[in-house]
C-alpha cells in the first residue's frame, strides 16, 4: 500500500527521481571508474572500461522508472499529448475524422436501441414467450368476424385478445384549463387484453368484463408516461374526480405511490368510435397510451399492440392460420 | 557493515558469494528502488572514500525488522527441504 502511493507519488516528481537516478548512476560509473584506474588504466581508458563493465545505460535507466513508478500511466499521459497535439495539427482531417465517428456511434447506438428494444429485449408482459401475433395470412390485419370465429373455436389459444389503432385528442375540460389540446396515440382493446399481459393497474382498475361491450361508458386506462406528463401523476381534478367517482372508496384524495398505468373515466370527453367499430364488434374499451416525442414509448405501445395470443401448449396444429396477427382492421371515421 | 552505495553492495554480495552471485545493474536498482519505496531502506547521499558522490543505503528500523522475519522464514524453509531431502534418500 505504502509503496503504492509512493509510486504514484513518483510520477508527479519525475523530474526529480531522474535527476537522482542521473547522479546515481554517474557516481557508480564514476566508482567503476576509479576502481579501474587503481588497477593501473589511464584516466580515459577506465572510463570506457567503467562502461563497458556497467552495461546499457538506458535499459537500466527504463527498469529502474518501471520499478519506481507506473510508467504505463507517464506513457499514457505522453500518448494522449501527442496525439492532441498531432490531430490539432490538421484540424481538417480531426474534424472530419470525429465527425464520422460521432455519426458511425450514433447510428450504431441508434439502431441498437431499436433492435434491443423490439428484438433482444423479452416483452414486458406475463408469458411472454408465449405470445404471439396473429396476421391474416401472414400480412394483413384479421377481419372481425375471423377474430371472434378464431377465439370461441380454436384450441390453441389459452386467449385471444383484440387491439385497434386508436388516436384520439385530448384536451382540457374547461375553458380555465390551459393547456394545450394534443394528439395522443393509444389502442382500443378487448377486455380480456390487458389481463392476458398480465398488466397491473397501480391506482384504479382495469376494464371490467363487459365493459367492452356496445353501450358501455367509455373508459380509458392510461399509461403511467401519460398520466405523469399530462395530469402530473396527481389523481386530481376532472380527470380524477370521475375517475374518483366511478371507482367509489377504493379511491381517495390522498397522493397515490407511483403508478404504471391510471384508469378514469373519460366520459366527459366523448370520443366518436368508427362506426364500423362499434357497430356489432365489442371494442369500446380504451387503452390510451401517450405519442410524446419519446421514441423509447412509441416503441413500447407499439410491442403492446402487437401481442395479442398466449398459446396454450403445443396444440397449435389445430389453427392452420398460425402466425399471423390478430388484428381489426383499421378504419378511421 | 554500514550503509552502503550500490555498487558496494553488488561487489559485497559478490565477493560473499564467491562470485556465484553477481547482480547486473539493471537487477540492483529496481531492487533497491522497491526497498526504498517500501521504507525498508534508506539513501542518503554522501561521498565515497575517494571523494566521489554517491547514494549510500542503509537499513531502517522496518527494514531491519523485516530481515529478521525474512531469515527466519527462510532458514525454516531451508531447513525444511533439508530435512525431507535427507529423509527421502
Amino acid at each position: 500500500m505504502r509503496r503504492f502511493f509512493k509510486r504514484v507519488a513518483s510520477l508527479f516528481g519525475a523530474v526529480r527521481a531522474e535527476n537522482e537516478l542521473e547522479r546515481e548512476i554517474e557516481s557508480h560509473l564514476g566508482i567503476l571508474q576509479d576502481n579501474f584506474e587503481k588497477s593501473g588504466l589511464s584516466p580515459a581508458k577506465a572510463k570506457l572500461a567503467a562502461r563497458r563493465s556497467y552495461g546499457n545505460v538506458e535499459s537500466v535507466k527504463e527498469l529502474h522508472r518501471e520499478t519506481r513508478s507506473y510508467m504505463w500511466v507517464e506513457n499514457l499521459v505522453r500518448d494522449v499529448g501527442y496525439g492532441w497535439r498531432s490531430l490539432s495539427h490538421t484540424p481538417g482531417f480531426t474534424c472530419v475524422a470525429a465527425i464520422a465517428l460521432a455519426l458511425g456511434i450514433g447510428a450504431n447506438t441508434a439502431i441498437f436501441g431499436v433492435v434491443n428494444a423490439v428484438v433482444l429485449q423479452p416483452l414486458a408482459y406475463r408469458d411472454s414467450d408465449r405470445l404471439v401475433t396473429i396476421l391474416h395470412n401472414g400480412t394483413g390485419p384479421v377481419a372481425t368476424a375471423n377474430y371472434m370465429d378464431w377465439r370461441d373455436q380454436s384450441h390453441a389459444f389459452e386467449t385471444m385478445g383484440a387491439a385497434d389503432y386508436w388516436s384520439p385528442n385530448i384536451s382540457g375540460d374547461d375553458r380555465s384549463d390551459s393547456r394545450p389540446a394534443e394528439h395522443l396515440f393509444g389502442l382500443k382493446v378487448t377486455q380480456n387484453m390487458l389481463p392476458m399481459l398480465g398488466v397491473q393497474p397501480l391506482l384504479g382498475r382495469l376494464f371490467a368484463k363487459g365493459e367492452d361491450r356496445e353501450g358501455s361508458k367509455h373508459e380509458v386506462v392510461l399509461s403511467y408516461a401519460l398520466w405523469q406528463r399530462r395530469f402530473n401523476g396527481e389523481p386530481s381534478g376532472f380527470f380524477f374526480e370521475r375517475c374518483i367517482r366511478r371507482t367509489g372508496s377504493s379511491m381517495s384524495n390522498k397522493r397515490w405511490p407511483v403508478p404504471a398505468l391510471c384508469f378514469a373515466t373519460w366520459a366527459a370527453t366523448p370520443i366518436a368510435l368508427p362506426s364500423a367499430i362499434t357497430g356489432s364488434f365489442p371494442l369500446t374499451t380504451f387503452l390510451a397510451e401517450s405519442l410524446p416525442n419519446n421514441a423509447n414509448d412509441y416503441t413500447r405501445s407499439f410491442a403492446i399492440e402487437g401481442v395479442l395470443s398466449g398459446i396454450a401448449d403445443n396444440s397449435l396444429g389445430s389453427l392452420p392460420v398460425l402466425g399471423t396477427l390478430l388484428m381489426l382492421e383499421a378504419r378511421q371515421g | 557493515m554500514g550503509p552502503q552505495h550500490s555498487y558496494a553492495i553488488a561487489a559485497r554480495l559478490q565477493q560473499v558469494s564467491e562470485d556465484l552471485l553477481y547482480l547486473n545493474q539493471g537487477t540492483l536498482y529496481p531492487a533497491l528502488v522497491r526497498l526504498e519505496q517500501q521504507g525498508r531502506i534508506k539513501g542518503t547521499w554522501s561521498k565515497t572514500e575517494s571523494n566521489r558522490d554517491a547514494k549510500f543505503y542503509a537499513l531502517t528500523k522496518a527494514g531491519e525488522k523485516t530481515l529478521k522475519q525474512e531469515a527466519l522464514r527462510w532458514r525454516r524453509i531451508a531447513g525444511l527441504v533439508e530435512r525431507l531431502l535427507s529423509e527421502g534418500a
